[in-house]
């Protein structure tokens, strides 16, 4: 590569700007459809049991901690994204309450993990490594 | 180091000196221009290699269900995902043959559609043979039709010799970012729609790849300033093949691409559970692996941009030495967090960085009329490596109860990756270059 990318025919430059549109663009879809995915697995109002509560990212632990115990559960422990917590609640409705008390949503189990990039990779279990299932 | 090429044009130069991309190129009126354009190719490419890469980077998500459901044992998943490796490595060369003879769109395309099969069909394998047939064979088979060595073929034959290197790197670093970004979205389809529909919805989205590929141009190529970019004389496929393993270069080449996959498939494999047992916390674990995917993205861009600017030898040599100094450092050391997240990026730096240099020197010793079929022949090479990465890393591990001696024996073959590499002669072939001349 040049130090100054040669335009292409149809005007667009070829070179970082592509590289940076293109991955930017990406992003974006990624973003997208990943939201879509995170609320299709989020769990009804009426769930209770051990879940996994989402708060907004720089929520303090006390305020999330605190959060459970006012919506009738107990905290379990945290996760490796300091604004979700592994949380138990043993009245129906225990989601519902949370989301009352300032939690964005509650999962069955952790939908997103830190996983692998490699070229030859033989699978890791992802499942067990980055997933936290808990029902 | 700088790259006499990386300015040149891509005129006619039958007595190109070293580092000369666009020797053996034959000039032709250029045509008008086509929608075609390189920047709509490059952007097509990339999202084709993002694709590919995906989905295998999430299959490890669906052991767990998979064998629930089926009441399979772990072996079983496993050793499709061997077979998958191992026909990846294998069909390359042919694949890579297909793509010199009949242009990248068909190739690309009939890969997308075997792994969208193997991938729509896996939910209703209810046997290990039928896993194997799909996860296995169908997706092993769609991998080597569409994976980033068709890609890299089909840039090789669209983009100036100077935009080459930047082309490879960039359809690398598309297919780290495939793999970095696909295995959170495959949980979060798991999480979202139960395992069997996030595979469907997997397969839907490499719909895509025989879509995105009709933009590649023919079998002939065109560059963007619109001369043919196939270059190297027509000397027929077993004949480019027998004298590329009678040249030395390329020899030393894919021997050298042998380490690359070695050392990639041990540390993803064998990594978190060497951290574990020293004491590092599985989390952790598992961000060392994302923090490599993550830089990555970063060293093949990089990567693809340095090899069109300094010498591919050099490039690849310094990687080499790299990787095994930083490997013998880190097993030397007292393991840490810190150690562990600072080697985890420095390998992930390093990580597929190989590819742009390693393809750069295959289209530069033989032209690009084979281009396909000579990657296709070294990518075999880095699957054998990565296999026995794998598997040797079990093995000594069991016989000796520690990885010690395979991580040494990592260092051992970087040290020789980076001595194999230094001869390399920077230079079209002298039987190629010679056969063009006569032509």
């Amino acid at each position: 590569m040049s130090d100054r990318p040669a335009p292409s025919p149809s005007g667009f430059p070829i070179g970082h700007g592509l590289a940076a549109a293109l991955f930017g663009g990406v992003l974006l879809v990624w973003a997208a459809l990943m939201g879509l995915s995170l609320q299709r697995a989020a769990l009804p109002d009426a769930t209770d049991g051990m879940i996994l509560a989402v708060f907004s990212p720089g929520t303090s632990d006390a305020e999330a901690m605190a959060a459970m115990v006012r919506a009738g559960g107990e905290p379990v422990r945290s996760t490796w994204l300091g604004f979700a917590w592994v949380a138990r609640g043993t009245e129906p409705g225990f989601v519902g309450r949370l989301k009352a008390e300032g939690a964005l949503g509650a999962f069955g189990e952790l939908p997103v993990g830190p996983t692998l990039g490699g070229c030859t990779a033989t699978p890791v279990d992802t499942a067990k490594i980055a997933a936290t299932r808990l029902q | 180091m700088r790259n006499p090429a990386a300015r040149g044009s891509a005129t006619p130069a039958l007595d190109a000196g070293p580092f000369r991309e666009d020797a053996l190129t034959t000039a032709t009126p250029a045509p008008a221009p086509s929608w075609r354009t390189p920047a709509l190719v490059v952007v097509c490419g990339c999202l084709i290699s993002m694709l590919a890469f995906g989905p295998r980077s999430s299959m490890g998500l669906f052991i767990g269900p998979l064998s629930e459901t089926r009441g399979w044992g772990r072996d079983v998943f496993a050793l499709a995902m061997a077979i998958q490796n191992i026909l990846w490595g294998a069909g390359g060369p042919f694949a890579g043959a297909l793509t010199d003879r009949y242009g990248p769109a068909p190739v690309l395309a009939g890969g997308g559609i075997l792994y969208a099969a193997g991938l729509a069909l896996m939910p209703y394998a209810t046997t290990s043979v039928e896993l194997y047939l799909t996860a296995g064979v169908l997706i092993g088979l769609g991998l080597s039709g569409a994976s980033f060595g068709i890609i890299i073929a089909g840039f090789t034959r669209l983009l100036p010799p100077e935009q080459r290197s930047w082309s490879v790197g960039i359809a690398t670093a598309a297919g780290s970012m495939g793999q970095f970004l696909f295995a959170p979205m495959g949980q979060a389809f798991i999480a979202g729609f139960g395992w069997q529909t996030a595979l469907l919805l997997l397969a839907a989205s490499m719909i895509a790849v025989p879509l995105l590929a009709g933009v590649f141009p023919g079998p002939k190529g065109m560059t963007a300033s619109g001369t043919p970019a196939v270059t190297g004389a027509n000397i027929g496929y077993i004949a480019a093949v027998r004298q590329a393993f009678q040249h030395r270069s390329y020899v030393l080449l894919v021997a050298g691409f042998f380490v690359c996959g070695f050392q990639l498939a041990f540390i993803t494999t064998h990594l978190p559970p060497y951290l574990t047992e020293a004491g590092i916390s599985a989390s952790l674990a598992a961000w060392a692996l994302a923090l490599i995917g993550l830089f990555n993205v970063i060293g093949s861009y990089a990567s693809g941009v340095l090899a069109g600017k300094v010498s591919k030898r050099y490039l690849l040599c310094a990687n080499y030495f790299s990787r095994g100094i930083a490997t013998a450092i880190f097993i030397l050391l007292p393991i840490s967090s810190v150690t562990v997240i600072v080697y985890a990026a420095v390998m992930g730096l390093l990580w597929l960085s190989t590819v742009p240099p390693t393809s750069g020197l295959v289209a530069l010793m033989f032209g690009t009329r084979y281009m396909g079929t000579l990657y296709g022949f070294a990518f075999f090479s880095h699957q054998v490596g990565g296999f026995l990465g794998v598997w040797l890393g079990g093995v000594l591990y069991e016989r000796t109860g520690s990885y010690d001696v395979v991580w040494w024996l990592g260092v051992a073959l970087a040290m020789f990756a980076t001595i194999v590499h230094w001869p390399i002669a920077e230079k079209p072939a002298p039987s190629l270059a010679a056969a063009e001349a006569k032509a």
